[in-house]
Order: C-alpha cells, then structure tokens, then sequence
C-alpha cells in the first residue's frame, strides 16, 4: 500500500512544482516525466539515487513553497460523472495489478529488471548497465520508465515489482482525464468523454499484455508524451512546455527520439523562432542519452536510428510495403476495436469541411509516425513481417493523441477559443 | 456531418467496451482469487514451475554466488533471460551449449540448466550431471 500511495502522492508533486515553471500541465504525467529526466541527469552526473530524490523533493518543495502559482484560465474542474467512463477501468486495473505479480515477458525481462538494477545499484552506469554481472537484454533501451519504478522502489525500501505496477495504470488514466479536461475547452463534453473512453477501453490500451496498461513496457508512456507534445503543438502557445515533453519523450524509448524531431519541425510551422525553447531540453536529452550510451555495454541491438538513416536509399522500395504491412495492424478488431476506422473517417470528413489546420497538424504526426517506424522496420536485420507483427500495435500506440484530437475536431465545433491562454508562459 | 462522427464515435465506444470488458472481468476475477493467496504462491501460480525451480535453485546457492544459465538450444534463452529477472541481483552468466560455458575459463562454479524441450524450470545440475546432458 505505501508505494501505491507515494505514486499517487509523488508523481503529481512533482507535476505541481513543473507547472510553477512551466504553466499548465497535467500533474502526475509533468511528475512522470519530470522525475525520469532529472533523475537520469542526475545519476548520469554522479550523484546516487538516494541523493537524486532528496534533490528532486527539495526543489519541488521549495518551487510549490516560494514560486507563485501560474495564471490557469480555461483550466476545468468540473467533474461530471461521465468520467466514470474513465475511473472505472482504470480502478479495475490499479485492483487487478494491485495483486497480481507482474509477468509479461519484456516488461519484467526488460524494462522491470532495469529498474531493479538502478534501484539496487543507485546508478545507471554501475556494473549492471556494464554488462559486469548479469546479461542486460536491451541494455542501451531509454531509462525514464524504470528510473521512475525505480524511484518507488527505493522509497518504498523495496525492489518488488507489485509494489509498483500501480503507475502504469495511472499514466494512462491520467493521459485520459487530461484529454477529457483539453477537448471540454474546445468541443461539447460528451465529444470529450467518449474520445478519453475510447482511449482507455481500447484492448490494446486496456489488456494487451505487450504494451496494455496492466504490462511494464514504456508504450503508453511514450503515448502520454507524444499526446502532450502535440496538443502543445494545437495550442500554439507554449515551446518550452513543447521542449519539456520532447525531452521526455527521447528518454522514454528509442522511437521517442525521431517522433520528437517530427514534432519539432512541425513546432517551427507553429512557434517560429521560439521554437528555439522547444530545441534546448530536446538536444539536452539526446546528448545525455549519447553520453550514457558511450558509458554502457550495447548488447543485441545497434544504432536503430543510424543504421535506418544510413541504410533507407537503398531499400527505399521496402518502405510502402512496409508501411501497409503496419497499417494493416490498425485494423485487427479485436485490438483496436475502431478506433482507426473512426480516424480513418474523421479524417476524411475534415477534408470535406476543409478544415486543414487539424488535418495538417495530426496528419503530419501520424503519418510521419507512421512512416518513420516503416523506414525502421524496412532495413531491419529481422524479418519485416515478424518484426512488426510484435512490434506494430504497439508503435500504433504512440499516436493514439493526434488520432483522438483527429476524431474530436471532426466530432465537434470549436466551443471556445483557447489560443490566447497561458501567453505568458513562455 | 458532425452528428454522423458523433454517433460513429458513440459506436467505437461501444465496441471497445464490449471487446475490452469480458478480459477486465477476467483479470479482477482472478486478482480476486489471488487475493488470498502470498506473493510467492501468486507468481508460481502465474508462472508455474519456471518460477519454483528459480526459487528453489536461489534458496540452495549461497547469497551473491554467480551462476552459469546454460541453454541446451538457442531459443531456451528467452527462458534464461526471463530467469535474470528473479535472479538478480545474483550475477548470472549465460552460455549457449554445454561447450561454450567449458570453455569459458572464468566460468561460475555453479549451473543451472535451461532445455524447455524438457520442461519450463532451471535445473541446478553438478558439472557430472552437465556432462550427461551434454552427452545425451
């Protein structure tokens, strides 16, 4: 029970003392990410995970403590109960893995045994990540996800799995209830409930032991980020905030990096020359990321990133195969129901309604997405079609939030006009 | 126009609860009959005799002994690698064929023997044992 509360109580602390900075943001999603950055910072600066966390809870105490709350108009907090839609799948879960032992293969394989390394070790570059005692599958993976459990683990005294499967759940109900909160601004409400319900009863959201919110991979995470970066992108008013999740989004996993870069150009459309606040954290991370990678051993798997640049004009006839062999993955029913279906659709009827901005702005996301993980998945060393038949649904994942923004401006009138709010958070 | 999309996204709702609730259901019936069980019986229950055999063979070596994770064919990995997970932190080494870990000579002493062919557990064998696997 104690770490399932200090998840609740930390994570949205965290949050709270981001938004002093930054403005308005989703407490426990700010605090996810917030805590992975700077930790991993931290430990890649030397400092042990105890000392980490106490540095981290004093700066987020005195932020609440000396620095005054942002103005937050058009921040919502009414609760009607439509929201049960949300809270009550997502309080079956926190119940059902409150219990039940963590077993998926790669989230306690990979990601899980991680954190029990960091957790134990207090380092991310310690005999572990070295390859000194013990083989790391996916050794050079991103941290953020298991610097987080780790996080728990060492403040709960324990390095048990049940105790933190709490958080993954409650990253995609707070993903959820932030959309629901977002979409109320500008469209009617049932168009904002049914649009965060659709996220979380989706199976491949809801059950699917690879990815699914009862699992410990880092999909949802990398979701959440993406979601938050690019509803950063419709709003139009904040690049740090923008900076912020990107840099999340590089240390959640390895495809956080060129979603990131895909954001970014399309920031520069948005933001102009202020997207230079956006690129800052964005560069930070990645550098940080190269750093720790030049400390650890690489086990089975290569530069994705490099080997796909370098490789893609040669192969170039391999991407739109590849990329209608991870389309097709859309639209297995029993994983996605029709949620794609409806995409598919809400994009078609903006066209007719010539509405180009949310066409150009989502459309660009996922179909850049989209494209990018074809281009992976097409100079692959692994067979394409068994690559992406583990692989697909999951990548789908990350693009849920540009899909759902799709849906909801198709769905509804813009109610309100939000693009003069938080001008000042720059 | 946009009550077509609304009645289409009602419906993809729809459908998404009934494809998802007959699994959620599942899943907090069997956290229910779990409850009463203790942490250890619920992962052995889940993971069945992979996860007693890893338990076993940690209760029989001395703490931080490494140990050698040998794989008798090059997919039983996917077990051993499973296995680091509920090792760790004791240092495991890990050797695809018997002739891989004797040559190894900064090889652990002690072995543990993966052949999923068999059966899904790690076995502590003795390097006399590890010779007639190896020769069988």
């Amino acid at each position: 029970l104690i770490p399932a509360l200090l998840t609740l109580v930390w994570f949205p602390l965290v949050g709270a003392a981001v938004s002093r900075i930054l403005g308005r943001v989703p407490f426990f999603l700010a605090g996810v990410a917030a805590s992975g950055v700077s930790l991993f910072l931290l430990l890649l600066s030397g400092i042990p995970l105890g000392w980490g966390i106490i540095l981290l809870a004093a700066c987020s105490v005195l932020l609440l403590l000396f620095r005054p709350r942002r103005r937050e108009e058009g921040y919502s907090r009414r609760s009607d109960v439509d929201v049960l839609v949300v809270v009550l799948p997502v309080a079956a879960m926190l119940f059902a893995v409150s219990i039940i032992p963590q077993h998926d293969y790669d989230g306690t394989a990979f990601w899980m045994l991680k954190a029990k390394a960091i957790a134990t070790e207090g380092a991310v570059d310690g005999p572990f990540f070295r390859g000194e005692n013990t083989f790391s599958p996916r050794n050079q993976y991103p941290l953020l996800l298991p610097i987080d459990v780790a996080l728990v683990m060492q403040i709960s005294g324990g390095a048990d799995d049940l105790a933190v499967r709490w958080l993954f759940p409650l990253i995609l109900g707070s993903l959820a209830l932030e959309m629901r909160r977002r979409f109320r601004l500008r469209y009617p409400p049932a168009v904002a409930t049914l649009c965060a319900g659709l996220l979380v009863w989706t199976p491949q959201f809801a059950l699917k032991p690879e990815g699914g919110a009862m699992s410990a991979y880092s999909d949802i995470a990398l979701a959440a980020f993406i979601a938050m970066a690019f509803f950063e992108l419709v709003d139009g008013t904040s690049s740090a905030r923008l900076g912020f999740w990107t840099a999340a989004m590089v240390l959640t996993k390895s495809e956080g990096l060129p979603v990131a870069l895909l954001l970014i150009v399309a920031g520069v459309w948005v933001f102009r020359f202020r997207i230079i606040a956006a690129a800052v954290p964005l560069i930070a991370s990645a550098a940080a990321l190269v750093v720790w990678r030049s400390r650890i051993e690489i086990t089975d798997e290569g530069d994705l990133f490099g080997r796909t640049v370098s490789l893609l004009p040669s192969r170039i006839e391999d991407l739109l195969p590849a990329l209608a062999e991870l389309s097709s993955y859309a639209f297995v029913f029993r994983d996605w129901g029709a949620f794609w279906v409806i995409t598919a659709g809400a994009a078609v009827v903006l066209m007719v309604r010539r509405q180009w901005r949310p066409l150009m702005l989502a459309g660009l996301v996922i179909i850049g997405g989209a494209l990018l993980y074809s281009a992976v998945s097409a100079v692959s060393e692994w067979d394409r079609s068994e690559l992406l038949r583990v692989t697909a649904s999951r990548l789908l994942m990350h693009l849920a939030g540009p899909a759902l923004y799709l849906i909801a401006s198709a769905s509804g009138a813009t109610k309100v006009d939000v693009s003069h709010l938080d001008v000042d958070a720059e | 126009m946009r009550s077509v999309v609304r009645a289409a996204l009602t419906l993809a709702l729809v459908i998404a609860i009934f494809l998802a609730l007959p699994g959620l259901v599942r899943t907090v019936r069997q956290a229910a009959d779990l409850r009463r069980l203790d942490l250890h019986a619920r992962r052995a229950h889940l993971l069945g005799p992979l996860y007693e055999s890893i338990r076993t063979l940690d209760r029989q070596l001395p703490a931080g002994e490494p140990i050698a994770l040998i794989f008798r064919q090059p997919a039983d990995a996917d077990l051993g690698i499973y296995a680091n997970y509920y090792l760790y932190p004791r240092p495991t080494k890990h050797y695809f064929g018997v002739e891989a870990y004797q040559q190894d000579p900064r090889r652990p002493a002690a072995i543990g023997w993966i052949d999923r062919e068999t059966a899904w557990e790690v076995r502590l064998l003795s390097e006399q044992q590890l010779a007639e696997e190896a020769s069988r």
